[in-house]
């Protein structure tokens, strides 16, 4: 569904490498983590995934179709989640929405039916008359999410979803993760909180200064290690200095 | 007063951002072409300034001859205080009121008055890169008759208090506008309808004025001149009337020899200290206050019913909606974007008929030009393009929310008609407000009007569309308040720069046709020709854009 072939990406003229020489696949029905200490290159992997950033070589295929070579039949197969949730703030919650429907082309009844059902189970659905920028921190979070769910991507990428979500929303959010994945479809996500990347990941992988230092299913990674330790250890133990 | 200098310093420092342009320029390469940019931009100003210092010492070698020289100030310092004014009104908005860092700001233990006085400061400091380059010109070609120490002092001193003055008034009236609209549910629409009616009631005002002041007895024009010359500082006086500091500075510059020189200064640093002072007691009783109730939203408590709400469009039409909403629902933009569209027609012409008596000149200019009337309309239409920042802001406008559209699958040809619908569109309602305004004054017959309406859309495309385009390649999205997208945004320098380019190559061409007698219509046709392959290209490389 998604693959990462050899992916390079350098700054300050090609004296500093964010992403070095990355692969990786993430398969249907797979929820694929993505861990790494800040810095070390997840954001700008995952920039390059939605088209934001372009590559300087490799290739990413989504759902097949090349993000460089045909970048717009490429974005129709993902939605985004950014790490921070920057919106258009003078929009109404609905405006938001209807926006994205429009521009994906959801049909009317399927946008009724998922906006009620997401926004619903988010604590939204009053509040989606109301300006963006009169929304919480999390409440814009809530947005997106319902935003990026609109319609029905294959793959669903998210950078740090669960920062700025209470329990409640993080709970239901896994959730809608662990549904995607039945429905065929695939989940990339990055995150910092290893005790929900151990829970619900089917696969991780560690990046480090820019290089993928370890991926595989989870028990996969615990037997790498002499004591079958924790997440949270092989994490510290691969990228500390 | 050490907490105010810190806290210019600051502003100052994340306004000009020093820091990542020395990190983009050093490290990251990134974004090195724009000082380029920007020096090869304002080189090409160079031929217009050297103009400028050329009329200026025409205007002082005649006012010279008629022993009025020292009005040469006030004549310079008038045009200044009012366009600091004018546009100091959205500045001030933005600064106080749009800016993330006032957040930032009020947790801290800082005086509230301290706050305001720095963000004062910080926009007077702005405001010198207006000053000088036109005043400058004027001191040193004066230099010879009223030169010496005192005089470099006062003028340093004029310089340095000009803005103080009409950015004060525009504090004033912008902090007690948000005050009084701070009226739940419907402060973005209150506070930009009475934006407007600020603005139109000061233009009116000053229209009503010229027009009392100027207006004297049939037969008594000679004794009117012969009352403003025989003093020398006549001119000055009548100039400056509308205006009283502007007299003020004058005298301080021109007397500057004289105990009065010192006199005036001494007023000057008055006004000017006692200007921030009152702006620092006015800020710190209501500033903050209106400022904190600002995100206090009227929530909906109506049920809601996704049937009515939801409404199926196009990409293209969605991308157009989204584009006209935001600017529709940022004061700034709405100040910046649209105002333009309405005031330009009115400045131009609504203006000249509110000063009296001067419809004549323009029937007289119409006769004269008859056979040129639709080309120069249509000149005129493509410059109000030009001067319009909509097209040139489309994706700076979105600042961080950018990576959306980044991310959308959108076709760049939707994505292009999509953006370039609201600049056209205003477009036709600044052509529609100045036809419908000169048929008022001129004996304009309906084709003239139709074919200048037409043709003069089209030339704005091609205007509109490079504009559209720029912004899509280097799109200025790292602001921290919604005036920085716009007014100090280099996109709308080089679209306004291709723009006058393109205006000046079309008024060339036709030119060069007339010499060789060719049909007006023909020229008509050439020129949308040319300019709907213009777009054409602009559209074929947009698509070309990664």
């Amino acid at each position: 569904m998604l693959s990462v072939k050899n992916v390079k990406k350098s700054f300050n003229g090609g004296k500093t490498f964010a992403v070095d020489n990355i692969s990786f696949d993430v398969h249907s029905s797979e929820i694929f983590g993505f861990l790494g200490p800040n810095g070390a290159g997840k954001t700008t992997m995952i920039k390059m995934i939605t088209g934001l950033l372009q590559l300087d070589s490799g290739s990413i295929e989504i759902n097949g179709v090349d993000i460089e070579k045909d970048s717009i039949e490429a974005k129709r197969q993902f939605s985004f989640v950014p790490d921070s949730p920057e919106v258009f703030d003078k929009l109404k919650g609905i405006e938001y929405l209807n926006f994205l429907g429009d521009v994906y082309g959801v049909e009317s009844k399927d946008r009724i039916e998922r906006i009620e059902k997401y926004a619903t189970l988010f604590g939204l659905k009053n509040a989606l008359n109301d300006p963006i920028m009169s929304y919480s921190h999390g409440m814009k979070q809530k947005i997106v999410l319902i935003g990026a769910l609109l319609h029905e991507p294959e793959i669903f990428v998210l950078d740090e979803p669960m920062v700025g979500l209470d329990p409640k929303s993080a709970y239901n959010l896994k959730e809608i993760m662990n549904e995607h994945c039945q429905k065929g479809k695939s989940v990339f996500f990055s995150t910092h909180v290893l005790e929900v990347a151990e829970k619900i990941c089917n696969r991780v992988a560690i990046i480090n200064k820019g290089k993928i230092i370890a991926q595989g299913t989870i028990e996969e990674l615990k037997n790498m290690t002499k004591n079958n330790e924790s997440l949270e250890n092989i994490f510290l133990e691969l990228t500390e200095e | 007063m050490k907490q105010i200098v810190k806290l210019v310093r600051i502003s100052l420092l994340s306004s000009f951002g020093f820091s990542s342009i020395k990190y983009n320029f050093m490290k990251s390469k990134k974004d090195i072409w724009k000082p380029i940019i920007l020096v090869l931009a304002l080189a090409s100003l160079i031929p217009s300034y050297v103009m400028y210092v050329q009329l200026i010492k025409n205007i002082y070698i005649q006012l010279f001859a008629l022993g009025q020289e020292s009005s040469i100030f006030t004549l310079i310092i008038m045009p200044i205080s009012l366009i600091i004014f004018v546009f100091g009104l959205s500045y001030v908005l933005s600064a106080f009121y749009f800016s993330n860092d006032v957040e930032k700001l009020i947790p801290l233990p800082i005086k509230e008055g301290n706050i305001v006085i720095s963000k004062f400061i910080s926009m007077v400091i702005f405001n010198y890169f207006i000053v000088v380059p036109i005043l400058l010109p004027v001191l040193i070609v004066a230099f010879g008759d009223f030169g010496g120490t005192l005089y470099i002092i006062y003028s340093l001193l004029t310089i340095l208090l000009l803005p103080v003055i009409p950015l004060g008034i525009d504090t004033i009236i912008i902090m007690v506008l948000m005050k009084l609209t701070n009226i739940q549910g419907r402060k973005d629409l209150l506070r930009n309808l009475s934006m407007f009616f600020v603005l139109f009631i000061i233009i009116a005002l000053q229209a009503v004025l010229n027009n009392t002041l100027t207006s004297m007895e049939p037969g008594k024009e000679g004794e009117f001149l012969n009352a403003l010359l025989q003093r020398s500082d006549g001119i000055m006086v009548w100039l400056g009337r509308a205006y009283p500091p502007a007299i003020w500075f004058s005298k301080s510059i021109s007397n500057a020899h004289k105990i009065s020189g010192l006199i005036y200064s001494a007023l000057n640093i008055l006004l000017g200290v006692g200007m921030v002072y009152l702006i620092g007691q006015i800020g710190s009783k209501i500033y903050l206050k209106a400022l904190l109730e600002k995100n206090n939203f009227k929530k909906s408590l109506k049920k809601v019913e996704l049937g009515l709400l939801i409404k199926n469009r196009s990409p293209i039409i969605a991308i157009f909606l989204n584009d006209v909403k935001l600017v529709l629902r940022t004061p700034i933009y709405l100040f910046n974007c649209v105002s333009i569209s309405f005031l330009l027609p009115i400045l131009v012409i609504v203006m000249p008929l509110i000063s009296g008596g001067q419809d004549a000149d323009f029937s007289q200019l119409y006769f004269q030009f008859k056979e040129y009337i639709t080309l120069i309309l249509i000149a005129f239409f493509a410059f109000i393009a030009t001067a319009n920042p909509t097209a040139s802001t489309t994706y700076s406008r979105e600042g961080k929310a950018y990576w959306i559209h980044a991310v959308l699958p959108v076709a760049p040809g939707s994505m292009f008609v999509g953006r370039m619908l609201q600049p056209m569109l205003l477009e036709l309602i600044s052509i529609f407000i100045m036809l419908v305004s000169l048929a008022f004054v001129l004996p304009l017959d309906i084709g003239e009007m139709f074919i200048s309406l037409v043709i003069g859309m089209l030339v704005s495309l091609p205007i509109c569309a490079i504009g559209v385009f720029i912004d899509r390649l280097y799109p200025k999205l790292d602001w921290d308040q919604p005036q920085r997208a716009v007014k100090q945004n280099i996109n709308v320098l080089l679209n306004m720069l291709i723009g006058v380019g393109y205006i000046l190559l079309l008024g060339f061409m036709t030119m060069k046709m007339m010499e060789y007698e060719i049909g007006v219509n023909l020229i008509y046709g050439l020129i949308s020709v040319l300019s709907i392959i213009s777009t054409g290209g602009i559209f074929w490389a947009f698509h070309k854009i990664k």
